[in-house]
């Protein structure tokens, strides 16, 4: 029996003696003894108790070819778990904002919007199709253009949706994906009462930063305004702070976070708090202005700045989520992109590429698994036996479509990944596990 | 001699180290757990992850 395949081991920053071991796949984490661990990556047999914990933790397995075998499964286990639909809905592509990477570009040009008898046929299809999967709860995440230009389209949504989910026993919630310019707290607190659950604003980095990359439409600054308003509700939602930040900028965010808890938008007000990279993007329907994005998570200063910018948001006390396997739309059977022309989509990056339309409201999903390539990492043997596999299961479907016009190509992540985890775990095992160990100090000097 | 080394206690130098004390040592407790980590159902209730743009793999609610 061996270690698994899917698992990192890294030395403690201030005990090489000592190792990190983390599992891709579990996002389990514990310290072990570099000794053993080096007898145990030459098939030493571990004691009972040892091998035990290790099974328990999923970095010991039977062998490597069951190994292998059960990430094969990996994404259908977590598909027959689930029991939250998640579905992204574009209300229309009208936006008060002109951001300089924004990858919807031409298509707001249109201001297209959806029609009432498109919310009432999405309202009966997304109904139909929860019940048909079995769903416990619905999560809406309304997104534009600036989905708080159609606040009506909001409310038939939810009005509508939330009896006739609760008819058939499941249960009803939505968030905003909002440029944080319309928010009020009248707005919120009526959103409320309809199942809001939370706001995902946008913020890119100090004032100089975020008003060279999100300004107005008439270029005018934005900053303040969503400051001001975030400072109005917070305390009527939660949260989560997002920030797009390029390889120019990222230096400076560490700024903005200073900036914020000054404001009043410190760790107690806010959720949790993500930057990630602006992406450069190529297509036509993009924005060709836009020239400086990360067009690889592998750049070399990526993974730096990742890393920085987690260290920035923990260590000043904000929230930012756990490293641990995620899955694509893409890959998960219960979730969806509503177009506002009713079209089905798996990803909101690709809406109007009409090519990876797959289905509609009136007929359904049609033909997902070939349009967006599933399970597209397992005919790769370099996926199948790459450690990081759990957290790449191939990559962004997006990010490949644009190096490669085509989305069924792996976006291999292994060098960001290589680069960027110890780090991540570092963060983990100091601002998540920092109490634990300090226990198990205590514990041991307790008893020696 | 088996160890543990709090990371979070930067000012502690080595000669400190914490032997463990001998039930430890019978318990085969050299692993330090610190995270059991997570089930298919946990991963699941974590939400989809939109991969959109790079960014590190993480879930987006929950904790």
């Amino acid at each position: 029996m061996p270690l698994t395949r899917y698992h990192l081991a890294v030395p403690l920053s201030n005990d090489p003696g000592r190792l990190l071991l983390f599992s891709t796949a579990k996002a389990s984490l514990a310290t072990l003894d570099r000794t053993i661990y080096q007898r145990l990556t030459q098939n030493e047999t571990p004691p009972e108790g040892l091998r035990r914990d290790l099974e328990r933790l999923g970095l010991w397995v039977a062998d490597l070819e069951s190994d292998e075998a059960a990430m094969l499964r990996f994404t259908d286990e977590i598909n027959q778990a689930r029991r939250k639909a998640s579905v992204s809905v574009i209300l229309g592509m009208a936006c008060n904002f002109a951001c300089r990477y924004c990858y919807e570009g031409e298509m707001k040009a249109t201001a297209a919007a959806m029609t009432d008898d498109t919310v009432c046929q999405a309202v009966r299809f997304l109904v139909d199709w929860c019940r048909k999967l079995g769903m416990e709860r619905l999560v809406l995440s309304f997104y534009g253009g600036e989905p708080l230009l159609y606040p009506h389209l909001i409310r038939r949504f939810a009005t509508r949706l939330k009896p006739a989910l609760a008819a058939e026993g499941i249960g009803f919630g939505f968030t905003l994906v909002t440029n944080g310019s319309l928010l009020t707290p009248q707005l919120i607190e009526e959103f409320v009462s309809l199942g809001l659950l939370g706001i995902k604003p946008t913020i890119d980095g100090p004032a100089e930063c975020h008003n060279q990359t999100r300004p107005y439409k008439n270029g005018a600054p934005s900053f303040t305004a969503i400051v001001d308003n975030l400072l109005a509700v917070c305390k009527l939602t939660r949260v989560d702070l997002g920030g797009n930040f390029t390889r120019d900028t990222w230096q400076r965010f560490p700024e903005l976070l200073d900036q914020l808890s000054v404001s009043g938008l410190g760790p107690e007000q806010l959720g949790q708090v993500n930057f990630s990279a602006a992406m450069g993007v190529t297509d036509l329907i993009a924005n060709t202005g836009f020239t400086y994005g990360c067009a690889s998570v592998n750049e070399l200063w990526h993974a730096e700045a990742v890393v920085s910018l987690r260290e920035a948001i923990l260590s000043r006390g904000f929230k930012s989520a756990k490293v641990s396997a995620s899955l694509c739309m893409a890959d998960v059977d219960d979730a969806l992109v509503i177009h506002h022309d009713g079209g089905l989509y798996k990803c909101p990056a690709l809406i109007g590429h009409k090519e990876y339309q797959a289905g509609d409201i009136w007929d359904g999903p049609l033909e997902v698994a070939r349009v967006y390539a599933v399970g597209h990492w397992q005919r790769q043997a370099k996926c199948r036996q790459c450690r990081f596999l759990p957290l790449c299961l191939g990559g962004c479907r997006y990010a490949a479509y644009q190096r490669h016009g085509d989305l069924s190509a792996v976006d291999c992540q292994y060098e960001y990944f290589e680069a960027a985890l110890p780090g991540l775990l570092d963060q983990e095992l100091r601002y998540r596990h920092g109490d634990r160990l300090e226990e198990a100090d205590s514990r041991i000097k307790g008893e020696g | 001699m088996l160890r543990v080394w709090n990371i979070n206690r930067r000012d502690i130098p080595p000669a400190a180290l914490i032997p463990i004390t001998r039930r430890f040592i019978m318990e085969n407790t050299t692993l330090h757990i610190l995270d059991e980590g997570m089930s298919p159902q946990e991963i699941a209730a974590a939400t989809v992850c939109c991969k959109l743009g790079p960014k590190i793999v993480t879930t987006t609610e929950g904790n």
